[in-house]
């Protein structure tokens, strides 16, 4: 009494510190980049870094369909501009309009001697006056000359129109009545940036609704309707869509499981106890990565819980082997040995994942390893306590007759043959096994990727995937050292390797290059003087440039341009983004547009290492990260295999046996992923973690096919047992592979199948499995 | 055959009859010619090619400035601007792309047409008129039409903001399918005569 009164309170007090932990002091983040690597080369850190905050999360675009005319739609598009910069939620909205803000206007041109490149002592000589008032009489009288002439009198050098091309540049997708169109003309298109990040995934979500909402205002027809993709919708649909999968699904696993194991105990009580440790190992592995990590990611939660499902067979293999007159307390004595061999094998399992260095793997691995743990020592220490003496009489009453079922000798060789077929098969697959397009890892349906890519080829989208990034020690040298890669941009440009590119030094150039161009403002009475010998011959009336020589004085005696400067235009958001703090100092992002052929760039791009400047092919970077992702998950899936084999070594002390175990698991493992690349699908990392809990689960039918069972009722008992918990397992998976989710279905059918496979196969190899 | 004689006359008679209205109606169409008659004979020219001459009257400039080129329309919406004198400059705007191109500066530029609106309904009182297309001219302008289908004027008056602002009224001259003149008169006082003069 007094060991149960202890063990009870120990593990009310454990349960109660992990549940103060996980409620009060977790935090559960959301943020998938968080799950991507700790140890990462600066490069992909900046990827990550990238990926999170960069303008490629925060990249929208809408299209706007479901009108006979372009009018409607382009009516629709104005009015959803303006309803979506209301909502304050959108650094910059854009429909093909290309409306400057009036205050970046302004801002460009108050402060175009300081940001124009054309700017240098040449161009305010008497020669460079005269070229330029020459140029500028040649534009007033083209035939766009009516919208220069305002600003001829401030601005005869024309540097207005230097400081405005950047931003003029990116030309898009074509127009029609004034917006951007796809094109056969019945889509509207629009791109928009959002502050948020794109993985701030509340922030994202009040986004959408608002967004939503906005394009309720904005149309003029109930059959219009809206379409939007990017990074962050992507985020949020899937978390809804996970979430709503989830708890249906789960909800509907639990019926099942909850059938198969009340048809197995006949008993209620039994039935709930069940559950316990399962529901402690939950608890105590989110307590465990909590004060491991700091945070748990949403991910870990969501595997984590799937990874010990087996855990839910532990109190099964004790429950249905009670013998009659047997306690429960004896009946776990008599399992433990095997079922601890189990818990073990999945702990040594963990243990590998557990040196991941990403993050996710090593967060997966630490709460598998202490869910287990915590699951398989509640089925041994608490169970029996909590079901004494008023719970003894509600024995199970197995079937047992049911099942003494055996197979011919011979057929245990189908096991080889299948375990070799499926090696043939996936070294034959090469490459083509592995998924590794990080897109293609994003939780999202096909018809919404693929109504991202129109979306993007029809808008001609800035490759946001391509960039040059410069680092430097300050903020300043990391603009100094952007400026000084331009010459190198603009021959790229020359040689069409690219169309445009943008840079924070255009809208906030260093301090070095303003001070320059300040220097380059001849005094009023130079510039007088310099001005009356240029006009000499040309028709300008007397006495119209005043404001020019007004404006140069102005930014001679004004301050240069600091990143305050900016505050309140929208240009201070595009700086922003462009420029990047990090461990080393300051990086400048360089965004490329109209790249063609993006290993030309690459090899041309070459050149220019030395200068602290690299390309940073996004897409290439993620996908080289996915793979190593993987790459390291099977790694330590093997080196976690080896280990569970000399854990299983050391347990059953006989090769033979521990072939006897491991074979037939394996031979699962194997053929499950041969199945599922068969069937076309292209494994991916939940694949992998997936095939993780099929070599535990796998272990633990192998181990007890393999127990020393002296009676044929024994046998059937734990024949009995491992048919239930299989069932269990398939039923819950199964459900799961009904999911819409592809991460979902790829788990349950990963799982699902991988259970029968190593149920079957260790069963065909297995003594008590032959008729001999 | 006197009986077929009558027969004949009485048909020329009936033929004369129904003729007369024809005649009368050939005078009304000619009397209420008009803005639709126009576009249509304007829509007959599949495509042109003109010599201009353009006088700038600016107020930055001491000095009216003279301009001459060609013009080159073709159905439906190509239209280049060829400045050959004082300086090079080609301006074509082909659908909604509109290139520019300054030959002594190098300069090149490519803008689409309808993100520059008030550049847009610019060109259109020009291409619109060429292609005779009266719903394109009216969604930019209020268009007038005086005189007769020999000497005609066509009087646009911007209908957008941001084009008031800035031209007050274009008035195109022409005789019967063919523009003759282009005249532009900005808010700030500016003006511009553009003269076409008939070639090949």
């Amino acid at each position: 009494m007094n060991t149960r009164r202890v063990v009870i309170t120990l593990w009310c007090a454990l349960l109660a510190l992990a549940a103060w932990i996980v409620f009060a002091r977790t935090t559960i983040s959301a943020d998938l980049v968080a799950f991507l690597p700790r140890s990462a080369t600066p490069t992909q850190q900046l990827m990550v870094d990238q990926l999170r905050d960069g303008v490629a999360s925060r990249l929208v675009l809408f299209g706007i369909e479901g009108s006979d005319t372009p009018e409607q739609l382009a009516q629709t598009s104005r009015a959803f501009v303006n309803a979506l910069e209301k909502t304050g939620h959108f650094s910059y909205v854009n429909n093909g309009e290309q409306r400057l803000a009036q205050q970046d206007r302004t801002f460009l041109f108050e402060h175009r001697y300081l940001l124009s490149a054309q700017v240098n002592p040449e161009r305010f000589s008497v020669e460079g006056l005269r070229n330029a008032l020459e140029a500028a009489l040649g534009r007033l009288a083209s035939s766009g000359g009516m919208l220069y002439q305002r600003a001829l009198a401030r601005d005869p050098t024309g540097e207005v129109f230097a400081v405005i091309q950047p931003l003029m540049e990116n030309a898009g997708p074509a127009t029609r009545e004034g917006v951007w169109f796809d094109e056969s003309g019945r889509r509207a298109l629009l791109m928009a940036e959002t502050r948020a990040a794109g993985f701030d995934m509340d922030a994202q979500q009040q986004v959408q609704a608002d967004v939503a909402a906005a394009f309720e205002r904005a149309r003029n027809s109930a059959t219009q309707k809206l379409l939007s993709t990017g990074p962050s919708i992507f985020a949020v649909q899937s978390r809804a869509a996970i979430e709503g999968d989830a708890w249906r699904l789960s909800a509907l696993a639990t019926v099942f499981v909850a059938c198969v194991l009340f048809f197995a105990y006949r008993s209620v009580p039994l039935l709930g106890l069940g559950m316990l440790p399962v529901a402690s190992g939950v608890l105590t592995g989110v307590a465990a990565v909590s004060l491991g990590f700091g945070e748990v990611h949403g991910i870990t939660l969501g595997f984590g819980a799937t990874l010990i499902g087996e855990a839910v067979d532990y109190p099964t293999y004790v429950f249905t082997q009670i013998a009659p007159d047997e306690t429960v307390r004896d009946a776990v004595r008599r399992v433990w040995p095997t079922l601890r061999m189990a818990v073990l094998t999945t702990v040594t399992g963990s243990l590998a994942m557990l040196l991941s260095s990403f993050q996710g793997l090593a967060q997966l691995g630490l709460f598998s390893l202490t869910g287990v743990l915590a699951a398989g020592l509640v089925t041994r220490y608490v169970l029996p306590q909590l079901v004494q003496m008023p719970l003894r009489s509600v024995r199970a009453k197995p079937p047992v007759r049911f099942v003494s079922f055996s197979f011919a000798p011979w057929l245990r060789w189908l096991v080889v043959l299948a375990l070799l077929t499926s090696l043939v098969f996936l070294v034959s697959r090469g490459p083509r096994l592995w998924e590794n397009d990080l897109a293609n890892l994003n939780p999202i349906s096909d018809t919404a990727r693929q109504l991202d890519q129109n979306m993007r080829e029809a808008m001609g989208a800035p490759d946001v995937r391509l960039m040059y990034v410069v680092q430097g020690g300050t903020m300043d040298d990391a603009l100094a050292r952007a400026e000084r890669l331009e010459p190198r941009l603009d021959a790229l440009k020359q040689r069409g390797l690219i169309r445009a590119y943008d840079s924070p030094a255009f809208y906030l150039p260093s301090i070095d290059t303003q001070r320059a161009r300040r220097q380059a403002l001849p005094t009023e009475d130079v510039l007088r003087e310099r001005l009356a010998r240029a006009l000499q011959g040309l028709p300008f009336q007397d006495g119209l440039f005043e404001p020019f020589i007004a404006d140069v004085q102005k930014t001679r005696e004004a301050g240069l341009l600091s990143p305050q400067s900016l505050a309140g235009t929208g240009l201070e958001l595009k700086v922003r983004t462009l420029l990047a703090k990090n461990s080393s100092g300051w990086i400048a992002l360089l965004p490329l547009s109209g790249v063609q052929d993006a290993e030309a760039l690459t090899a041309a791009s070459e050149s220019l290492i030395g200068e602290a400047a690299f390309l940073l092919d996004l897409k290439t970077e993620s996908n080289r990260m996915v793979k190593d992702y993987r790459d390291q998950a099977l790694w330590l899936w093997l080196i976690g295999a080896i280990a569970t084999t000399l854990v299983l070594w050391a347990g059953l002390r006989q090769w033979r046996l521990v072939l006897a175990v491991m074979l037939p698991v394996l031979c699962a493992v194997f053929t499950t992923a041969a199945l599922l690349a068969g069937f076309g699908m292209r494994l991916n990392l939940f694949h992998l973690v997936s095939l993780l809990l099929v070599l535990g689960i796998g272990l633990n039918y192998a181990l007890f096919f393999n127990r020393s069972l002296s009676t044929a009722e024994e046998r059937a008992r734990n024949l009995f047992a491992l048919l239930v918990c299989c069932l269990t397992t398939v039923s819950a998976f199964g459900v799961l592979s009904l999911a819409a989710n592809p991460v979902l279905q790829s788990i349950g059918t990963t799982v699902g199948l991988g259970g029968i496979l190593s149920l079957l196969f260790s069963w065909l190899w297995s003594r008590c499995g032959r008729t001999a | 055959m006197p009986a077929l004689k009558t027969d004949r006359t009485r048909r020329a008679l009936l033929a004369a009859v129904a003729a007369a209205p024809l005649f009368l109606c050939g005078r009304a169409v000619s009397a209420v010619w008009g803005i639709d008659a126009l576009m249509a004979e304007l829509a007959r020219t599949p495509a042109s090619e003109v010599s201009f001459r353009e006088t700038k009257y600016l107020a930055a400039l001491k000095a009216p400035l003279e301009l001459r080129g060609k013009l080159v329309f073709r159905r439906p919406d190509h239209l280049e601007r060829h400045v050959a004198a004082p300086f090079e400059e080609s301006f074509i705007v082909d659908g909604d792309r509109m290139t520019l191109e300054r030959k002594t500066t190098g300069e090149r530029h490519q803008l689409s047409l309808q993100s520059q609106p008030v550049l847009w309904a610019f060109i259109e009182s020009i291409r619109a008129t060429l292609r005779g297309d009266v719903a394109t001219l009216r969604k930019f302008y209020r268009v007038e039409l005086a005189g007769t289908q020999a000497q005609w004027t066509m009087t646009l008056l911007p209908n957008d903001v941001e084009m008031g602002q800035l031209v007050r009224v274009i008035r195109i001259g022409g005789t019967q399918g063919r523009v003759q003149s282009i005249e532009v008169q900005e808010t700030s006082g500016d003006r511009s005569i553009t003269r076409i003069d008939e070639k090949r």
